[in-house]
């Protein structure tokens, strides 16, 4: 009895792995497709644009590998990240330094302004601990490739004896839940939206200001943060309310990524309530 | 004969479970505290904004309005931290506390829903600026 909710726990995991995982992937390529357009109309170099595209084109099919549990394709993301994040730091310290209008070394490496390095600095730094870490996305790739200990869990979840205990629930308990399932998908959906803005509102105001534009870059992913965390319980409670008969195990799958939700709020909220502050001060 | 009203069907809960519901309300509870202090800040930081000439007077008020929501947001995941609690603690009542808390968190992201608006307020009246 007591193997069911570590097997939850295990499954919920490798379902949190699986979005950890897009997130980071989309992330680098938003990221430089995003510093290759503002490039090629500010700061045009062939060089700086061919690398933007080739490392766009590359990323989506690492991850497309990855996803599929291709192990060496781990390994050759392992050395792409790691060559990017050297670009990057070179890019971001020649930047930093004393010099910067001397060298057009960052313009070559895709990066005109200090904004694109942190923020590839970012997106790269969250992709490389998703790869080099031992966590969620390592599980999940783990249970793609159908590695024996994954397999064990996702199979424990389906097995375990507490699985089939039946949930009954009475027609209000049932409506408030539908209720809260239909709330949450607008939410996500306007909370992504407005973080999204104030990403771009952000990434516009830097050239006007680089510590306006910065916070609210910092702002805009706090908020988009918050708008994935909402996301989270929305596929387990769905399937609760969609099955017949119900059992414990959507239940706790949906209490688990209930937890796992408001557990992301933290950051988050600690972020927002620091930009606001820092916004008084500037 | 008991005049309360019966207990509705429950959640069988074992032991490892009610753990993942007290989690459940340790985090609620800790939200709520981030939320109420991020609420605080806002409406500090609104009039605060303006009387030092950092923001005009509705970027001002939006703020404030925005504190209040958020502080109001805190106080929704307050009941709903005490519902998981409820649900731990009284099985028998299970339920009803999971109603209870379902009808909670959706105050609480209709809520958010407001937040959200005001914000996209403040961000064009920013880029206005």
């Amino acid at each position: 009895m007591a193997m069911a909710p570590t097997s939850e726990q295990q499954s919920q995991r490798i379902d949190l792995g699986q979005r950890l995982f897009l997130v980071s992937v989309f992330g680098v390529l938003v990221t430089e497709a995003l510093a290759t357009i503002v490039n090629i109309g500010h700061a045009f170099t062939w060089t700086g644009t061919l690398l933007g595209i080739v490392s766009a084109v590359v990323i989506l099919y690492l991850g497309n590998r990855l996803f599929v549990g291709d192990r060496p394709a781990l390994t050759a993301s392992r050395v792409w990240v790691a060559l990017e994040l050297v670009l990057v730091l070179i890019a971001l310290g020649i930047l930093l330094g004393d010099t910067p209008a001397e060298s057009s070394i960052p313009v070559h490496l895709n990066i005109s302004a200090a904004w694109q390095g942190w923020l590839k600095l970012a997106a790269y730094a969250g992709f490389a601990a998703a790869l080099f870490l031992p966590g969620f996305v390592l599980d999940f790739f783990a249970a793609q490739r159908g590695d024996a200990a994954a397999g064990a869990a996702v199979a424990a979840v389906e097995t375990a004896p507490i699985s089939a205990e039946p949930v009954t629930l009475a027609n209000d308990q049932t409506q408030a839940l539908e209720a809260l399932n239909g709330t949450l998908k607008g939410v996500s959906a306007l909370v992504l939206a407005v973080g999204g803005f104030d990403l771009l509102v952000g990434l516009f105001n830097i050239k006007k200001s680089t510590d306006v534009g910065l916070l609210s870059i910092v702002e805009g992913l706090a908020v988009v943060g918050l708008g994935a965390a909402v996301i989270l319980p929305c596929q387990p409670l769905q399937a609760l309310l969609t099955a017949t008969p119900r059992t414990m195990q959507q239940a706790m799958a949906f209490l688990t990524a209930l937890a796992t939700s408001l557990a992301a709020y933290v950051v988050p909220l600690v972020a927002l309530a620091a930009v606001v502050i820092l916004r008084l001060f500037l | 004969m008991s005049t309360g009203a019966a207990p509705k069907q429950t959640l069988p809960l074992t032991s490892d479970q009610k753990q993942v519901v007290a989690k459940i309300a340790s985090t609620a509870l800790l939200v709520t505290g981030l939320l109420l202090v991020l609420g605080l800040v806002q409406i500090v930081a609104g009039p605060l904004g303006w009387w030092w000439g950092k923001v005009s007077v509705f970027a001002a008020l939006l703020t404030l309005v925005q504190g209040l929501l958020t502080a109001f947001l805190g106080l929704a995941m307050l009941a709903v931290s005490s519902d998981f609690r409820y649900l731990g603690e009284y099985p028998q009542y299970s339920g009803n506390h999971l109603r209870n808390a379902a009808r909670n968190l959706k105050v609480f992201y209709q809520v958010q829903i407001g937040v959200a608006v005001v914000l996209a307020l403040i961000i064009v009246l920013r880029l206005a600026a």
